[in-house]
């Protein structure tokens, strides 16, 4: 369990290693960052003073180590737009994308994955084909779309919500439901299809076929069996709020990290970016990690693996 | 790492039987679709009305037949008067174009990595596969924003960029295919006939392994769709002059209240060029690859 | 009679994990074997199946490289495996698998991949010299543009055997070259071999668990058991008069109208070459297995007849006599 574990957290910290050379890399290959920083018209003595004052005339792999250890001290420089703490801006933002992906993702999973597996127990029933039709719909609409839509109906022609800001629950209702659906969709239909595999195996049919009740057969051994692949794509939809936010944000103009995140695409503001970067990895990274671990818990074929390592 | 790829839903499981000389209905439609959008991309400046770019400042937000429009402007004019469907036209050359040249890059750079991987072994497979997983660590959204935000934007390197887009998935597929091909049967057979590299994995592996590719090219090209009008949307895709679906939209989004025309119509192709794919995707897994999970 | 491949002292380990996160145990799939193939010559190879003789066949082939040992080829150590010289080499010594449709491109015609080989070493390819190779194995010339899932069985391992054929290499592995194969096409695809073996004088490895398949092409044999070579001598006397306890059993178990013999049920574990017994590794299923036999492993070694035995017993004549 100790090796697994270790072996998990060497992983996610390689994977943080090189999404910091990844930002390095590319941040040189942009250009001049003393010249960006700086402006294109400031004077060439200034340029050569930031540059030697940030130890940009230093040998690439002396920078990288720097680059590195700043990062490692939490140091992510600062914002180009106002000279703040990239951190702190960015950190600023973090309640704003919560407060809508986190009802989002309770939306996703309270409505794809019950309506997955009803789907699977009732394979080609009118059930299965309604949740399966709107299932593709909500993957083929991109939410841009689907947010404007909601606009569209309930704004504009209804009048019944705001379409944009962040005053007050009423404004946070449109966005929450543009991202949850799209979600929930892909969640319904990769939960049916994991469902459908563990009802086609041999030890399902075996199950009913000895005379184990139906209901016993599915919540003993079938949704066991199918939380594992189901497991691994809630985790990824955790890990990938942030960037989930990127355009739904933008279409509410709701003022968080995603929104951010445009903004600073826009201005060129390399350290907002470089720190949301980091931020989406770290998340993305860690419930990867959770996942795996979650693995351990769900499949004792795992778990009696760790046990004979022992 | 995940191994199954959380951004492709798995596909129907319940194939229509195949029928020897009939196609199925939704497929005949999806393939239909496509074949319209693709000959509107092609002869574009033949069919297209007007000028992309040309203005006409008298019908400004004219509105579509239907709701009061002329058949001057069939799908009516944006705010500075120019022709919606001239422009639609135009976008659906610009996003199309983006997908297949997209499409075709990750695909040729991922299944060249995953057989190299495959070939080698040892320390390039290493090096393959921790890209690989460093790939699927960060949502591609994310990677691809940072990259603009660095290099700011040019065609070529935003065609260039999406084509990176589910590059690992061919890697993974065409690596874990090749070894298994390798290790017995008919890549091990003609290896020990003293063949090279290049002909076992170029003539033998490759079109072995390709109908599984191209099943995974359908799966991948409605993503890149929605990416790129996505990140269009956002207005960090394709810049004006020049425009796509997605940044039809973008724009269209302010005139929402007085003329939704202006983003109905892409957003409807952008929806009806996706679906038709997925459909195309998903039946031609069924019919040629039923291993692909 | 003169030596075309020698192999010394092969070892062949590999590294196997239980489950996910188990230990790896190392797996001794052949473990000290030597074996001298002759020019013109068949050598038959025979062993339960989990013994080793499959990866013997591709050790001696140059297809995996040994942990130790060495395989000379013509008195020259093999090249190292997939460099030019390994590469051209291929087109000396060639293989027939047990399995022809795994062993044949499904989306190429027959005929191109029986050309393959000739293009691959810059021979004279053509359809005129396809048709004569498919001819040699008993095909028909129009085969060659058939694919091979449209051939049966048989003709599938013709046209492995045409391909193999192709460069006339001076050895031919053939590893289990009929156990896929219904039993009415077993006879002929072993009449073939022998017939194209007499014609062109190429040595031959014949790899099968099939006692009586072997004795019917070789002319030598060897039991395998557990990665080593218990027994080796002319075919009709290991299978007259076997020496060592294994070949006994499985002598007694070929089904012979005419004999009435009693037949040797081994009892046991079967072999497990991640688990090999102290001494003579087939000691726990030996009727006679002696205390010595449990502490010592037996040397392969002649008899005074000629016969190699590695077995204790089969050494001092006054006890062997007795079973």
């Amino acid at each position: 369990m100790l090796r697994f574990l270790t072996g998990r957290l060497l992983r996610a910290a390689l994977t943080i290693a090189m999404v910091v050379t990844f930002a390095f890399i590319v941040l040189r290959l942009s250009g001049d960052p003393a010249q960006i920083i700086m402006g294109a018209d400031a004077p060439p003595e200034a340029v050569e003073a930031f540059r030697a004052a940030w130890g940009l005339d230093a040998p690439l792999w002396q920078q990288y180590l720097r680059y590195f250890g700043a990062i490692l001290h939490g140091d992510l420089g600062r914002s180009m737009r106002d000279g703040r703490d990239a951190i702190t801006l960015v950190a600023e933002r973090i309640p704003a994308t919560l407060a809508l992906t986190i009802p989002a993702l309770v939306i996703k999973l309270s409505i794809g994955i019950p309506a997955g597996i009803l789907a699977a127990l009732h394979r080609n029933s009118l059930l299965d084909r309604l949740v399966m039709a709107l299932a593709v719909a909500g993957f083929t609409v991109p939410s841009f779309v689907l947010g404007l839509l909601l606009v569209l109906v309930f704004a504009v022609q209804l009048g019944w919500l705001p379409s944009g800001g962040q005053e007050s629950w009423r404004h946070a209702i449109l966005p929450i439901i543009t991202m949850g659906v799209g979600g929930a969709a892909v969640l319904a239909r990769f939960t049916r299809s994991a469902m459908l595999e563990v009802l086609g195996q041999s030890y399902i049919r075996t199950a009913s076929a000895k005379g184990v009740p139906w209901r016993d057969v599915v919540w003993g051994h079938a949704l066991p069996n199918a939380a594992i692949p189901t497991v691994t794509i809630v985790g990824f939809m955790v890990g990938s709020l942030i960037a989930g936010a990127v355009v739904v944000e933008s279409v509410f103009s709701w003022p968080g990290v995603g929104r951010l995140l445009v903004v600073a695409v826009g201005n060129r503001d390399l350290a907002v970016v470089q720190c949301i970067l980091l931020l989406v990895a770290g998340t993305m990274v860690a419930s990867n990690l959770v996942v795996d671990l979650l693995y351990g818990v769900l499949d004792p074929r795992l778990r009696a693996g760790k046990m004979g390592a022992q | 790492m995940a191994d199954v790829s959380p951004i492709t839903p798995p596909a129907f499981t319940e194939a229509p039987k195949p029928q020897r000389s009939r196609l199925p209905l939704p497929i005949a439609f999806a393939l239909g679709w496509l074949g319209l959008m693709l000959a509107v991309a092609v002869l574009a400046d033949l069919v297209s009305p007007y000028a992309y770019t040309a203005l006409d400042l008298r019908n400004r937000l004219s509105p579509p037949i239907g709701l009061g429009g002329t058949w001057l402007h069939p799908l009516g004019t944006d705010e500075l008067g120019r022709d919606v469907l001239s422009r639609l036209i135009s976008s659906i050359r610009t996003s199309l174009l983006i997908a297949f040249g997209a499409t075709l890059i990750g695909a040729v750079v991922g299944t060249s990595l995953g057989l190299l991987a495959a070939q080698f072994r040892g320390l390039v497979e290493q090096a393959v596969m921790a890209l690989v997983d460093f790939s699927a660590s960060l949502p591609f959204l994310i990677l691809a924003l940072a990259v603009l935000a660095f290099f700011g934007n040019s065609l070529v390197l935003f065609i260039c960029l999406l084509g990176l887009h589910a590059w690992e998935r061919y890697a993974r597929i065409a690596r874990g295919l090749a070894i298994s091909a390798n290790a017995q049967g008919y890549a091990a057979a003609v290896r020990q006939l003293g063949a090279s590299a290049w002909r076992v994995q170029g003539r033998h592996v490759l079109p072995n392994i390709a109908s599984t590719l191209i099943v995974s090219m359908t799966l991948a090209f409605p993503e890149i769709i929605l990416l790129e009008s996505g990140l269009s949307f956002l207005g960090l895709g394709v810049q004006p002059p020049a425009t796509s679906l997605g940044s039809m939209v973008g724009y269209g989004r302010e005139y929402l209240t007085r003329a939704p025309w202006i983003l109905l119509s892409p957003a409807a192709i952008i929806v009806t060029t996706t679906f038709a794919v997925s459909l195309l995707g998903d039946w031609l897994r069924d019919r040629l690859d039923p291993t692909l999970s | 009679m003169s030596v075309l491949l020698q192999a010394r002292d092969l070892v062949r380990r590999y590294r196997m994990r239980r489950g996910i996160f188990g230990r790896a145990v190392e797996l001794r799939a052949v473990d000290g074997l030597s074996l001298t193939l002759q020019r013109g010559r068949t050598l038959g190879l025979v062993g339960e199946s989990g013994c080793g003789k499959s990866t013997t066949g591709r050790l001696v082939l140059g297809l995996e490289a040994p942990d130790a040992g060495q395989v000379q080829v013509d008195g020259a150590p093999m090249p190292p495996i997939g460099g030019r010289a390994w590469r051209q080499q291929r087109a000396r010594m060639q293989m027939v698998f047990q399995d022809p449709l795994g062993a044949l491109d499904r989306r190429l015609s027959i005929g191109a991949q029986v050309e393959e080989p000739l293009i691959i070493h810059g021979l004279p390819a053509g359809p005129a010299r396809v048709a004569e190779l498919l001819v040699e194995a008993g095909l028909r010339p129009d085969h060659a543009q058939r694919y091979p899932h449209e051939l049966s069985g048989g003709q599938r391992q013709r046209a492995v055997l045409a391909r193999a054929l192709a460069t006339a290499p001076e050895l031919l592995v053939c590893d289990e070259p009929i156990s896929a194969l219904d039993v009415s096409i077993q006879a002929q695809v072993m009449n073939l071999l022998m017939e194209l073996q007499a014609r062109r004088g190429m040595a031959m490895l014949f790899i099968s668990h099939d006692l009586r398949a072997v004795r019917q092409v070789s002319h030598r044999i060897a039991v395998m058991y557990l990665g080593r070579i218990v027994e080796e001598g002319e075919p009709d006397e290991v299978l007259k008069t076997p020496a060592h306890p294994y070949t006994r059993a499985l002598v007694s178990a070929i089904p012979h109208p005419g004999r009435r013999g009693r037949r040797i049920l081994l009892t046991g574990d079967p072999p497990n070459p991640a688990d090999r017994p102290s001494g003579c590794a087939f000691h726990p299923r030996c009727a006679e297995a002696v205390a010595r036999c449990r502490t010592e492993a037996p040397v392969l070694r002649p008899r005074p007849d000629g016969r190699l035995v590695a077995c204790h017993l089969a050494h001092a004549p006054l006890l062997s006599q007795v079973a």
